[in-house]
């Protein structure tokens, strides 16, 4: 892959990159940073790449490497009363569940995002968080319940 | 839903587009060395010697391991927190999963362990993020740690020994709470290739919708799996060839609880 390819194949990504790390990160700047660390990351790891046709997935599990990697930081050093600027919040139709999502465990979160949000499949987020499919299939499960739940709250 | 119904939950920000540019523009030419090493905080070659022999007196591998992450105050601070010598392992497949110790600190699980070849099994063990054309047993992410021209890759030492190349994976699912659902959140973990052929494994992580508390005594469940991969980096992990093997290895975890702990 040169690096043309390698750009090109980011920049198509980088709105799905964006969310992924959203799910983790609530923080514009720490999105930002998780995204740019990620991309040089994956420059430098670029030749260890065999199969091309996985280079999304492999993007994706490296991103939230440096999510959880910049959030295990965060406990250590940042009060979070200190952290500036949220990420912007979503207009009033993706309001409602931005909050919601927001509420959801890690876990669920993320399986969420992967599968609804960015359309990997159970077999696609299952390689990118190294879990078995069912284990996907179980939180996806628990993630609607959770969520229809939220939802119907906040519209009470 | 639609997907972009979903989508509209996390609208991008305007300096996206901007900030990938400028990375992307950054970037040297090629990625030019075959073993690309990343600076970081941590000087990582004296890990290598963890992966060693047994330490006569219980020391927390655990909080050396993260000390040398982030440094000798955050050893101290993982030190004062209630240490636990776990020393159980299990078999699965080719690979022996040991957790050596684990730590709970101000509502905080953090542990490590090893992952070594079974006795009577030939096999190559590679870590997470680890490809096969990687020189075997070097730490790649860290630090600035020389690795020699002649270094043999995971596919060049499988093949010298006629051995197998395992991928291996540890990774914490949480504390299984005593109505049997798992607690945690945030869950942070690293493997880590030694020389001698085994695989350091930490994690760490804090309660999901609770808080998990101080106790005598914690049920940690860690996902545990391996596969094979062909000498060209091929997971066989799909019918007609599926090595994948996995399970939630459940072990209990009894911490000496400090008389100032949180």
């Amino acid at each position: 892959m040169t690096r043309d390819d390698f750009a090109a194949r980011v920049t198509a990504a980088q709105g799905r990159l964006c969310r992924v790390a959203r799910g983790y990160l609530r923080q514009e700047a720490d999105c930002l940073d998780a995204i740019s660390e990620a991309i040089a990351r994956a420059w430098h790891k670029l030749p260890t790449l065999r199969q091309e046709q996985y280079f999304d997935t492999w993007l994706t599990r490296i991103l939230i490497r440096e999510c959880v990697n910049i959030q295990r930081r965060q406990k250590r050093v940042t009060p979070v009363d200190e952290l500036p600027e949220s990420m912007a919040a979503a207009d009033s139709g993706g309001e409602a569940l931005c909050a919601a999502l927001d509420e959801l465990p890690q876990k669920l979160r993320t399986v969420a995002v992967l599968h609804y949000m960015e359309g990997y499949t159970v077999a696609e987020t299952a390689q990118i968080l190294r879990v078995p499919k069912g284990t996907v299939c179980s939180r996806l499960k628990t993630a609607r319940e959770k969520l229809r739940v939220l939802l119907e709250e906040g519209l009470e | 839903m639609t997907q972009n119904d979903w989508r509209a939950a996390y609208p991008l920000p305007e300096r996206l587009e901007g900030r990938v540019a400028r990375v992307l523009a950054g970037l040297e030419e090629a990625p030019a060395r075959r073993f690309p090493l990343r600076a970081a905080a941590a000087a990582l070659a004296i890990l290598l010697t963890l992966g060693g022999a047994a330490l006569a007196v219980f020391e927390s591998r655990t909080a050396e391991l993260l000390g040398r992450f982030y440094g000798e105050e955050t050893k101290r601070e993982l030190l004062s927190g209630d240490l636990a010598e776990v020393g159980q392992s299990v078999r699965l497949g080719d690979a022996v999963y040991t957790l050596d110790d684990a730590i709970y600190k101000d509502g905080t699980v953090y542990a490590s362990g090893v992952i070594r070849p079974a006795e009577d099994a030939n096999v190559v063990l590679l870590a997470e993020d680890y490809s096969v054309n990687d020189p075997a047993g070097y730490l790649l992410f860290y630090g600035e740690e020389e690795i020699p021209d002649d270094a043999p890759t995971y596919a060049e030492l499988a093949q010298e020994r006629g051995a197998k190349i395992l991928h291996v994976d540890a990774i914490a699912n949480g504390v299984l709470e005593e109505n049997g659902e798992l607690n945690a959140s945030s869950i942070g973990y690293d493997v880590l290739p030694q020389r001698d052929g085994t695989v350091r494994f930490f994690f760490e992580f804090e309660g999901g919708e609770s808080e998990i508390v101080r106790a005598e005594k914690y049920e940690v469940s860690v996902y545990i799996a391996n596969w094979e991969v062909t000498p060209e980096g091929e997971w066989l992990r799909e019918e007609p060839e599926n090595t994948w093997l996995y399970e939630d290895w459940t072990v209990t975890v009894e911490p000496q609880m400090k008389e100032d702990g949180k």
